[in-house]
């Protein structure tokens, strides 16, 4: 836990955390943005130490989700702000590096970025023919050819194609 | 890079774990939801967890073909598995039918926090008392329904939001002492958590609705937005009277800012203002807006 006893909140504002990536570079947080997340709210509380490992984040996903943690810890920012801050964080990004980015918000659980990060990828998805989901994300198609018309059949609504895009 | 190294590369979104896929699912129209089971064996029943379920006008026009959308409705519902936690039906010309009441008994009332019914046609239509077993409601949208709760009915404790347009109040099982003006002094149950209300398309001139609103209100100590869109077109004496007649409400302590629309300026109107100004003790902001004054009338005087 956080004690603010003798030192006076100006130094308990200044605290601050260290989170080293798997990639070994270290990042210096303030406390303040570091609690936002979940999980590392978790290992704070629990040890004395402020240097955290994350095993399985990389540099470029860390400094990503510090930036937003950091964002959101900012008191002098409003929530319009912050709003409009979260939709230019995750508006242009490749899939490629939001499947990182959702899987790190995940581990250190930060909800609300886990969320925009997965309706983002919702977005691609969206209006788009099976085949170019399969062939976006390497997915296999491994039912047999009577298998997938089964199934057409029985969904027969969801499959009219026309208002869909391949591109 | 090395990082997330442990999931194979190719087929990433497949593995992703099943709360991000379902958070993944929650946010794409339901048609894209259900063709997911198409993409391969191991998708074919990932779309059942998706936690939001929403039929709307968009789902009925551009989706839905020829096909019947009450069968696909049941059909959906009885496939669902997860934790359901958003059930939206707000298709263009849904008519009162039995039918609702059967999906809304499909419903999980453990889980579902958001529920929408939009009863556009037909008759008001009367809601199955199931509908009062809901424990997690947060927000609840009912048009052109009945409120009827069952005898021991406790409220829906977790509520935020509340919209009811159309919806007749039942009175008969919430409490003896009140039926003078077809609403009761307060519900039963006092509504905790909701903080935003919007009464629209409020009818002045009718006693009923104005009692019904006072009631409501008196009914949220924690309010602290309300917003009333007005829609009227004679004076009722009776109404302004009734409003005068009214005790200023303790429990509106905590309401901050109000908002009247479409206010034509008319007696019942303004003792309704009287009355919250007289109520919210710690109202920061009140803002009135006039309907349009229609131009021609003032140009007919010459």
């Amino acid at each position: 836990m956080v004690t603010t006893d003798e030192k006076g909140p100006l130094t308990a504002k200044k605290k601050s955390v260290i989170i080293r990536s798997c990639d070994g570079d270290e990042f210096l947080v303030s406390e303040s943005a570091a609690v936002l997340s979940t999980s590392l709210k978790k290992i704070l509380e629990e040890k004395e130490d402020r240097l955290i490992h994350l095993s399985d984040i990389d540099n470029k996903t860390l400094a990503m989700v510090i930036a937003y943690l950091s964002t959101h810890a900012d008191d002098g920012l409003s929530d319009d702000l912050k709003r409009s801050f979260d939709q230019e964080f995750v508006s242009g990004k490749e899939f490629d590096v939001l499947k990182y980015l959702v899987l790190a918000t995940d581990t250190l659980q930060v909800t609300c970025l886990c969320y925009t990060v997965a309706k983002k990828m919702a977005d691609i998805m969206k209006n788009k023919l099976v085949e170019w989901v399969r062939r976006e994300f390497d997915i296999q198609n491994d039912y047999t050819p009577e298998a997938e018309a089964e199934i057409r059949r029985l969904d027969a609504w969801a499959w009219d194609d026309r208002q869909l895009e391949d591109d | 890079m090395k990082g997330n190294t442990v999931r194979s590369e190719s087929d990433f979104i497949t593995n992703l774990p099943n709360n991000i896929i379902d958070n993944i699912l929650g946010c794409l129209p339901l048609r894209d939801v259900v063709r997911t089971s198409i993409l391969s064996r191991e998708w074919r029943y990932k779309w059942t967890s998706c936690p939001d379920i929403v039929f709307d006008f968009w789902f009925d026009q551009m989706f839905l073909g020829g096909h019947k959308l009450e069968p696909l409705i049941y059909q959906i519902l009885k496939l669902h598995k997860g934790p359901l936690l958003k059930f939206a039906l707000q298709v263009p010309d849904l008519k009162s039918n039995p039918d609702i009441d059967q999906w809304v008994r499909l419903l999980p009332n453990n889980t579902l926090q958001d529920l929408t019914l939009h009863v556009s046609r037909g008759e008001t239509h009367n809601l199955t008392s199931h509908l009062f077993t809901f424990q997690h409601f947060r927000n609840l949208k009912l048009y052109n329904c009945v409120f009827d709760p069952i005898p021991g009915f406790k409220g829906f404790n977790k509520l935020v939001n509340l919209e009811l347009q159309r919806v007749a109040l039942c009175a008969r099982n919430l409490r003896e002492d009140l039926v003078e003006h077809g609403a009761p002094e307060k519900l039963p149950v006092s509504l905790n958590m909701l903080k935003t209300l919007h009464l629209s398309d409020m009818y002045f001139e009718k006693i009923e609705e104005t009692s019904c609103a006072i009631c409501f209100i008196r009914s949220c100590p924690n309010l602290q937005r309300l917003k009333i869109t007005a829609f009227t077109f004679d004076v009722v004496d009776s109404v302004a009277d009734f409003l005068r007649s009214q005790r200023s409400s303790e429990s509106l302590t905590q309401l901050k800012t109000v908002k009247m629309q479409l206010f034509s300026g008319i007696e019942a109107e303004m003792e309704f203002v009287k009355y919250l100004l007289a109520s919210a003790t710690a109202l920061e902001e009140m803002t009135i807006t006039p309907t349009p004054v229609a131009l021609p009338m003032e140009e007919s005087r010459y």
